[in-house]
């Protein structure tokens, strides 16, 4: 049976590295490991080359080189031959592969150092099984084969359906996330919304228990924040062994020339990730948000999951865009409703310098969502108010909103969430479509300082 | 990449001889290499000589090699580091291995599965890669080359392997 690329494509996943020989014009034979191995058709592969190496000389020198590779799952040894075509120093198949690296770089502080220098495109003119590189033994179990197609196409049904039916942004997301790990087992996903000030928020969480919501990633760093630079999918299997490895390779520039290593970057989600993937969530050429899901499965994520989650990606896209303009055209009175005396004490300090909210001492909230919490806290001291209304929002200037796609469904659900769990007797709820209730049910202190 | 003149030192003899990773490189005279995985490096007291084993079931396109050009490279690496050790020479014996080539196998592959659990990796079958009939191949170093991960490699620097 012929081996073609595509049927061993496990062995290009990055949890193995695979083996290069190459050889210089005098005959001597060069060996070393590559890790970044990356399917260009069904008759091209690409290397990616960050460091200088004999074996990008040698390439250079003399086309021939020799690969092996190895099934994650099996350990099944294949033995490609290969000649060197072309080396891609820009355009799309050297921008994804540089995003790849640039998401690992960028966790470990070696933006400025770790960078791709090329893609070494071969051609691929054999691939062979090393039959009896490893001993067959009928106790084996059977390397697990992902379903796919037909099963996919009916849980991306069940998925859209949910998202079509969501009434507001909040159920849009959270409804999304859950019938991702229902459906096809993504048990640990977020959705991120850009800040408008280099920072994307998590605003949805699924899998992580009490992990907080509001959670920041900021633009260009780690997985998350390059994809959202870069509005191109990253899918990435083996996470851990490339953090081992820009570890290591950390570990060596701070020992030999330390400057220009920054400190390396906690991000959210799981710390023994093994696989991830990334999504930008787009309306035209606008990012709305960033799917991210990931798994201690090295396997997790297929070239099958990145069509299928784009689809879904772009219907979830489409959702928050029509929910994130929710307003009601009713502007109602206002209703004033008695705090009733005798509750708890909470102090809420209001930082000018960077529209900071602290709640007895402890952070909540800041920026846009921080200057809203505290005009509603305003309204509510001076007055009673317990009723808002979005429209009254997007109307006052005071708050920064733009003009044109303001984000202000989002800031408020990520002010709500921020507010259950750091002082539930504040709280946002929805009463109808563009309007919400401030539930007080304590005693606030307002403090206004200029910083802190 | 510093390259170091034989014979291995101490230090490195005993990276090489403790190796998890063992890669074996050869080429062919119109300059068409192979590689496989060796299961087992011993230097000679000398350090000036090393003999790698490799299964003999797979070992079959690097003896075709060897016919036209006796030139090898062998590389051995350790994952918590990534450093590496590359030691290039001349074949200049080929045999079958005996009992203590087996039972050095036999310490390289229970190396290969600690590393595999390392990896965070299911070692069922990394303690079954095939150690057994073996070829050992002698071989006189001529050159060694040490490697971190090295992002400080330069063009400029033609000795670099």
């Amino acid at each position: 049976m012929t081996i073609t690329l595509a049927s061993i494509d496990r062995c290009f996943q990055r949890t193995l590295p695979g083996v290069i020989a190459t050889c210089d014009r005098d005959g001597t034979p060069n060996v070393n490991y590559v890790t970044s191995i990356h399917l260009v058709d069904d008759r091209h592969l690409a290397l990616s080359y960050q460091f200088s190496t004999k074996t990008r000389l040698n390439l250079e020198a003399n086309p021939h080189a020799s690969l092996e590779v190895y099934d994650p799952l099996t350990l099944d040894a294949y033995r490609l031959q290969l000649r060197f075509d072309r080396a891609e120093d820009h355009g799309p198949l050297f921008d994804m592969l540089a995003c790849r690296i640039e998401a690992i770089s960028s966790h470990t502080g070696l933006s400025e150092l770790l960078k791709l220098r090329a893609a070494y495109v071969c051609e691929v003119l054999s691939i062979e099984r090393r039959a009896g590189f490893i001993e067959a033994s009928p106790a084996d179990p059977p390397a697990v084969e992902r379903g796919e197609g037909l099963t996919e196409l009916r849980g991306m049904q069940l998925v859209s359906a949910r998202i079509n039916r969501a009434a507001d942004l909040d159920t849009l997301l959270t409804e999304t996330l859950a019938a991702l790990d229902e459906v096809f087992g993504f048990s640990h996903g977020m959705i991120l919304v850009p800040e408008g000030d280099g920072r994307l928020v998590a605003l949805a969480l699924h899998g992580y228990g009490d992990a907080v919501v509001g959670a920041e990633v900021r633009v260009g760093q780690g997985l998350i924040g390059v994809v959202a630079k870069t509005r191109k999918l990253l899918r990435i299997l083996g996470i851990d062994a490339d953090l081992r490895y820009a570890r290591a390779v950390r570990a060596e520039f701070q020992q030999r020339a330390p400057t220009g290593v920054t400190a390396e970057i906690p991000l959210p989600g799981l710390i023994d990730a093994a696989s991830q993937m990334a999504i930008p969530l787009l309306v035209q050429d606008r990012l709305v948000g960033v799917l991210a899901l990931e798994s201690r499965d090295t396997l997790m994520f297929s070239q099958w999951h990145e069509a299928f989650l784009q689809v879904l990606a772009n219907q979830i896209a489409s959702g928050m865009d029509r929910l994130a303009d929710d307003d009601d055209d009713d502007d109602g009175d206002a209703a004033a409703v008695a705090v009733p005396a005798e509750l708890p004490r909470r102090a809420f300090t209001y930082y000018r310098n960077d529209d900071c909210v602290f709640v007895d001492g402890e952070y909540l909230i800041r920026n846009v969502p921080g200057k809203i919490l505290w005009k509603l806290l305003r309204a509510h001291a001076a007055d009673q108010r317990t009723e808002f209304s979005n429209r009254e929002l997007r109307l006052d200037p005071s708050l920064g909103l733009p003009a044109f796609k303001d984000n202000l469904e989002s800031r408020l659900i990520l002010l709500r969430k921020r507010l259950e769990q750091k002082c539930p007797e504040v709280l946002l709820v929805p009463t109808r479509r563009g309007r919400f209730t401030l539930a007080v049910t304590c005693t606030i202190e307002l403090i206004e300082r200029e910083t802190a | 990449m510093p390259q170091l003149p034989p014979p291995l030192t101490t230090e490195l003899v005993d990276y090489v001889e403790r190796a998890a990773s063992i890669l074996v490189g050869s080429a062919d005279a119109s300059l068409v290499p192979d590689c496989v995985r060796g299961v087992g490096v011993r230097v000679a007291a000398s350090g000036a000589r090393v003999t790698v084993l490799v299964p003999t079931a797979i070992v079959g396109h690097t003896l075709a090699n060897l016919r036209s050009n006796p030139r090898l490279a062998i590389t051995t690496a350790a994952l918590p580091t990534f450093a590496t050790v590359q030691v290039k020479g001349t074949v200049i014996a080929i045999r079958d291995g005996d009992d203590g080539d087996r039972a050095l196998a036999a310490r390289y592959q229970a190396r290969f599965a600690d590393e595999f659990a390392w990896a965070g990796r299911d070692v069922t079958r990394a303690r079954r890669i095939a150690i057994w009939p073996l070829t050992a191949l002698d071989v006189d170093v001529t050159a060694i080359f040490t490697a971190a991960p090295d992002p400080f490699a330069r063009d400029d620097h033609p000795d670099r392997r």
